[in-house]
């Protein structure tokens, strides 16, 4: 896979309002998405091709998001994590926090401007790139 | 037995009764002739064994022993009838005048002899004498027997006395000092008689100039009594309460002569009247110490009992309250206080509570509490009255603060859940917006497999105004979306910094905030309100987010301004604020206080409460104060309260703990 291959979004929520229109929206901006509304198909998904980013709700049935992000780590450790929740305050669990997530890859719902979004994947592509560099 | 003109079983006193024993009969009836002439009563016997059987049922006083009598002589009778009786006087009778016979006689117990022949005038005079010496005698026994009987009255008197009997000269020498002197002085009379000791001495120091004083008028004036109480030291170190009655006595001339007086010992009864004294200060204080008013009446309603407590808030002294009817001296009660006529009926306690009592343009609380007296047939009531106003008041706090609280966390999980529909409309309507727009590269690819000329879509959609009403679904999502965010604003406790804040400048700045809101200006006239600051000096910084408060301060200034806006005043009233700012309890009080048109009870209940507005649809959300309330009891365990009444104006009163753990 070459740099110039178009960043693979996986974007796991239990909405499928919010799922779908969410893809729509980065589809626009030129990210390869994948959606699903639970864990065990984003699994199976992640499977079939490996994905750059994923995009998670936190209140997932069945397995929840934090669960999801721990065991996708471990699957593709190269995989980078934003959470989208509608919880009115989230404190980071250390275990998240020791695979790299921090305040600034939590966005809370209902987000005003989805461009902002577009900037939160583009800021953790770049930081990936820093890092590859390194 | 001859029995002469005689009753031998006569006992009388005044009868006096002679035997004769004589074997000589015709010289025996010449006795009895000369003698039966002086009335005597008289018995003759003619021997020894006569005589004595005679004795004892006669009783004479006197008898005549011829000294030769037949057998046996004449003294081994005469011993014979002094063995019998003792008392006897015996004069015996001889013819042969021997001074050997007399002295024998005399010596062996007769009283007198007499010479044969007999001499009637001698027999008389000496039978007289014989009389004479026996009522001489009885007269001896009978003074001797009073006497006896005197002192053993005396002596029974002083042993039952229970006090001191004494009397001394004028120089307080005693004379006698009798009684109870051990028991109540521990000191034996001897002592005080002898002059070893004198009560002075034993006498309290304390109380001893009271006590010269009065000796002083006991020896100065003549016929003087005087009563007096006072303790003396106890052998045993003890004091003790006695009571001294003394008084003066004068001679016939009119001179002081004796000073006599009585001494008691009155520590039991004193001990107990101090008891009693004590008993009733404490009973007193007790009552006055209360924190309710205690008023005491008789069954017909007149005040007897009234306490401090109650002095002080009807400012009636106890002097003036007592006798008074109870519905005149608690005449702000006068429509509850007769239940205690009910109470004493009944026998039983009367309970009136929350009773609403308006004082100085000011709403208080009152429980009033009718508690019958029903001991001992003393008839009558006591009542209790206890101003609950603070408790109402929080009673009223805490279920606010409860309603508020479950208020408060419905909303909270039900902005939650409204999160989650709101992402669902913004996110698809931007995707619409996006969509239908003519700079993505999918959208012309999308119109060229549909033949669909994009320009025309765009002028069509400008012209039915499609692009506008996605505006604003985007604009009204985001709106509901600020209001969600502002209801879950005081549980981001990670968002908060608490710093040491000086509330006066704080509220200052917020005020500064409001006249320079242009909204504000513009609609309310806020500039033309008087603002009275009224900051304590001494004001400790409170730990606290000064942005959250300012918010809070601000969402009561905003409401109060906007009231005081809508408000018609009189032409002599003017809008005002009231800002106060002081410690107390350990707690920091914000008031803040308009003159506007203030809260009917209904609307004050429900200030706080989440969407609870008066204003009109669109001009506010209903969530100023009640974020307000949230900030100041979840975030700075503080309390907010409101008091208002129609056209009284509205005051908020918050209260802040200075004391604060760092979390």
């Amino acid at each position: 896979m070459t740099k110039h291959s178009p960043t693979r979004v996986l974007i796991v929520d239990d909405e499928p309002a919010i799922c779908k229109s969410m893809g729509n929206f980065l589809e626009d901006y030129g990210y390869e998405i994948s959606t699903s509304v639970t864990a065990a198909k984003a699994y199976e998904i992640m499977e079939t091709k490996p994905h750059d980013i994923a995009i998670v709700d936190l209140n997932l049935s069945a397995i929840d998001g934090e669960t999801f992000i721990l065991n996708a780590h471990e699957i593709l450790p190269s995989m980078r994590f934003l959470i989208y929740t509608g919880s009115e305050e989230y404190i980071i669990p250390s275990e998240l926090e020791h695979i790299g997530i921090h305040h600034e890859h939590v966005i809370y719902k209902p987000i005003p401007d989805l461009t902002l979004i577009v900037e939160a994947i583009q800021n953790l592509m770049q930081a990936g790139e820093d890092e590859h560099a390194k | 037995m001859n029995k002469v003109q005689s009753t031998a079983s006569s006992s009388d006193s005044q009868e006096r009764r002679i035997l004769i024993v004589d074997d000589d009969r015709d010289f025996a009836d010449s006795l009895v002739d000369i003698l039966g002439l002086k009335g005597y009563e008289i018995a003759v016997a003619n021997n020894e064994k006569k005589a004595i059987s005679i004795l004892k049922d006669f009783n004479p006083q006197v008898a005549l022993l011829d000294i030769r009598l037949g057998r046996g002589s004449g003294i081994d009778l005469l011993t014979n009838l002094l063995k019998a009786r003792p008392d006897l006087l015996c004069m015996m009778i001889t013819a042969f005048a021997s001074i050997e016979t007399a002295i024998e006689a005399l010596q062996s117990g007769a009283y007198n002899y007499l010479n044969k022949p007999i001499n009637s005038y001698d027999l008389y005079a000496s039978l007289d004498r014989c009389f004479e010496k026996l009522h001489l005698e009885d007269e001896k026994i009978k003074a001797e027997k009073a006497l006896r009987e005197s002192e053993k009255r005396y002596r029974q008197f002083l042993h039952n006395f229970q006090g001191i009997a004494y009397r001394s000269t004028i120089n307080l020498t005693p004379i006698f000092f009798h009684g109870a002197v051990e028991q109540i002085s521990g000191y034996g009379e001897k002592e005080f008689i002898s002059g070893n000791l004198s009560w002075d001495q034993i006498i309290y120091q304390d109380d001893k100039a009271a006590i010269d004083e009065s000796t002083k008028k006991i020896v100065s004036n003549s016929l003087h009594s005087e009563e007096r109480e006072y303790r003396i030291r106890h052998k045993d170190g003890h004091l003790r309460w006695v009571h001294e009655s003394i008084q003066n006595i004068c001679d016939d001339s009119g001179n002081l002569s004796l000073i006599e007086g009585a001494i008691y010992d009155i520590t039991e009864r004193m001990l107990a009247e101090e008891e009693l004294r004590n008993l009733r200060n404490l009973i007193s204080n007790i009552i006055d110490s209360m924190p309710s008013m205690l008023v005491a009446v008789d069954k017909d309603g007149i005040v007897t009992q009234w306490n401090r407590e109650t002095e002080k808030f009807t400012g009636l002294s106890a002097d003036k309250a007592n006798g008074l009817m109870l519905a005149n001296a608690l005449p702000g009660f006068s429509k509850e206080i007769g239940k205690f006529r009910q109470a004493i009926h009944n026998r039983e306690l009367l309970k009136d509570e929350k009773i609403a009592h308006k004082i100085n343009d000011e709403e208080r609380y009152f429980n009033i509490t009718f508690y019958p007296l029903v001991t001992n047939g003393i008839e009558g009531a006591v009542v209790r009255i206890d101003d609950v106003t603070e408790r109402v008041h929080m009673e009223e706090i805490m279920i606010q603060s409860e309603k508020m609280l479950s208020v408060g966390g419905l909303a909270a999980g039900m902005a939650h859940e409204i999160n989650n529909p709101l992402a669902g409309i913004l996110q698809n309507a931007q995707v619409l917006q996006k969509r239908l727009s003519e700079e993505i590269p999918a959208n012309i690819r999308a119109a060229e497999e549909t033949g669909l000329n994009l320009k025309n879509l765009r002028s069509y959609m400008e012209h039915r105004e499609i692009f506008r009403m996605i505006e604003n679904i985007i604009s009204s999502g985001r709106r509901a979306a600020l209001i969600v965010n502002d209801m879950l604003s005081f549980s981001r406790k990670s968002e908060m910094k608490f710093i040491p804040v000086d509330l006066r400048k704080l509220l200052k700045k917020t005020v500064e905030m409001v006249l320079k809101d242009y909204d504000m200006k513009k609609q309310y006239n806020f500039h033309k309100t008087k603002i009275i600051h009224e900051f304590k000096a001494e004001m400790p910084d409170v730990l606290c987010d000064e942005n959250k408060l300012l918010q809070v301060f601000l969402n009561i200034l905003k409401n109060s301004a906007q009231a005081m806006g809508e408000y018609n005043y009189d032409k002599k009233e003017k809008p005002q604020l009231n800002l106060r700012v002081f410690p107390k309890d350990n707690m920091a009080c914000i008031e803040i206080e308009d003159n506007g048109p203030g809260m009917t009870e209904q609307v004050r209940k429900r200030v706080f409460e989440p969407f609870f507005t008066t204003k009109g649809i669109g001009s506010g959300t209903g969530l100023g104060l009640s974020v307000s309330y949230f900030i100041i009891s979840e975030n700075h365990g503080g309390t907010m309260s409101v008091e208002s009444m129609p056209d009284m104006g509205t005051k908020f009163i918050i209260r802040l703990p200075i004391e604060r753990s760092l979390q």
